[in-house]
């Protein structure tokens, strides 16, 4: 799909907010305005043209039961933790499905890593998307004891929102910060704060500080299991 | 619509970085000033009440965890909610694999065709904009439109419907987008 044409563009928000998208493309389109802000714009102004054909429309109270059921589904906090967490865990399971996709993009990047002026550095985890594009690396700098996190290809994030890096470990993402994402820049940890069991990477969408309760508040973004030696 | 008026969605952007600290006396709040509009959308694409309920259920738990995700830049809170309940309803029929034959589907669509060539004046500036823009296009392609957004037709649903190639359909839609913009914004 063809995100830099401004008419394409423009004719695609169109069609992205009046539903006709089949569901992969509209999927595509989705992640593109993530880090798109002039592709939201566009859809915004289609969904506040299309808006006026539902200016007719006649409001239909919905039943008490659909109100009590969602928020049976979405409180208390406590509850919705738990939520978030089963969530969470069940998206990193899926990890096995995207195993292919990480082995190789791996040859590249074990290619990359070599080639760069840095000691030699193991790399540790690929953190890819949901269509399996490798994101971020994870490598371990053995003799500085740090994991040094880079982007592939550079991020793009607006300021209400930063990146944070997590680590499962005995079934329970643990975070270890808010990491860049300029290309030209990289997350730098201490090997100690990284519990030795870890057995993913994962890669959330929070506040710009970092996730205030200490798990996962936004979307897991990208993700990644630990590679053996 | 009683919604979406201007201070609604002021207030509605403030309501969203509530929810998206988990304050679930906001989350309440917007869903009182929302559902009655959203559930009408969503019955207009589903047809049945039944799965119309589910549609805004999950609208509503997919709101709440992804409240941060809405950025002003993406138009007013009312049409960011309209565009995931919609998208929702549709995905609800595209698994269904079958549109329920709803309360006379065919004669609110032609009764909406027809509101949209009159002239009444309380319906606002951006109906009356739309309205115009939609009558400089020809019929079946407006027509086409309207079923996409009102109904949520699929291009294969719209292609049978209209007994029309899949290949003019899109083409109808791209062109008929294109010439709505030009002329709203111009």
């Amino acid at each position: 799909m063809n995100y830099l044409d401004p008419e394409k563009r423009s004719i695609l928000a169109g069609e992205y907010v009046l539903g006709t998208l089949t569901p992969a493309v509209r999927a595509n389109f989705e992640r593109a305005m993530r880090f798109d802000a002039s592709l939201a714009r566009l859809v915004g102004e289609w969904a506040d043209r299309f808006a006026a054909i539902d200016t007719t429309l006649q409001p239909v109270k919905p039943p008490t039961r659909v109100w009590r059921a969602i928020a049976a589904r979405t409180t208390p906090p406590t509850v919705k933790r738990t939520g978030a967490l089963r969530e969470s865990l069940a998206f990193w399971r899926g990890l096995t499905a995207v195993a292919a996709g990480v082995a190789a993009a791996l040859v590249l990047v074990l290619v990359v890593t070599t080639l760069g002026p840095q000691m030699p550095s193991r790399v540790v985890a690929v953190l890819s998307d949901k269509d399996g594009q490798p994101a971020w690396i994870v490598r371990e700098d053995k003799a500085r004891a740090t994991l040094v996190v880079d982007t592939v290809h550079g991020q793009t994030v607006d300021a209400q929102h930063a990146f944070e890096l997590w680590v499962i470990a005995d079934k329970t993402p643990r975070p270890l910060g808010v990491i860049p994402a300029r290309i030209d820049s990289h997350a730098t940890i201490p090997a100690a704060s990284v519990p030795k069991d870890g057995v993913a990477f994962a890669v959330s969408l929070e506040p710009p500080g970092g996730s205030p309760t200490g798990l996962p508040t936004g979307p897991v973004l990208y993700q990644g299991r630990v590679l053996n030696d | 619509m009683v919604v979406a008026t201007g201070s609604m969605d002021r207030v509605s952007s403030d309501l969203m970085q509530r929810i998206g600290r988990k304050d679930q006396s906001a989350f309440r709040e917007l869903y009182n000033a929302t559902s009655a509009h959203l559930f009408a959308i969503a019955l207009r694409i589903v047809r049945q009440r039944d799965l119309a309920e589910d549609v805004l259920q999950e609208s509503f738990v997919s709101i709440w965890d992804r409240a941060l995700d809405y950025d002003p830049v993406r138009g007013s809170v009312m049409n960011w909610l309209v565009t995931i309940v919609r998208h929702r309803a549709i995905d609800t029929l595209r698994r269904l694999n079958v549109r329920p034959e709803g309360a006379s589907s065919g004669d609110e669509a032609l009764a909406f065709m027809a509101s949209s060539s009159d002239t009444a004046t309380d319906r606002g500036a951006d109906r009356r904009a739309l309205d115009r823009c939609l009558g400089e296009l020809d019929e079946l392609p407006r027509q086409v439109v309207v079923y996409a957004y009102a109904f949520g037709y699929t291009h294969e649903e719209l292609a049978a419907r209209f007994k029309t190639p899949l290949g003019t359909i899109k083409s109808w839609i791209r062109r008929s987008l294109d010439r709505l913009k030009h002329c709203l914004d111009g």
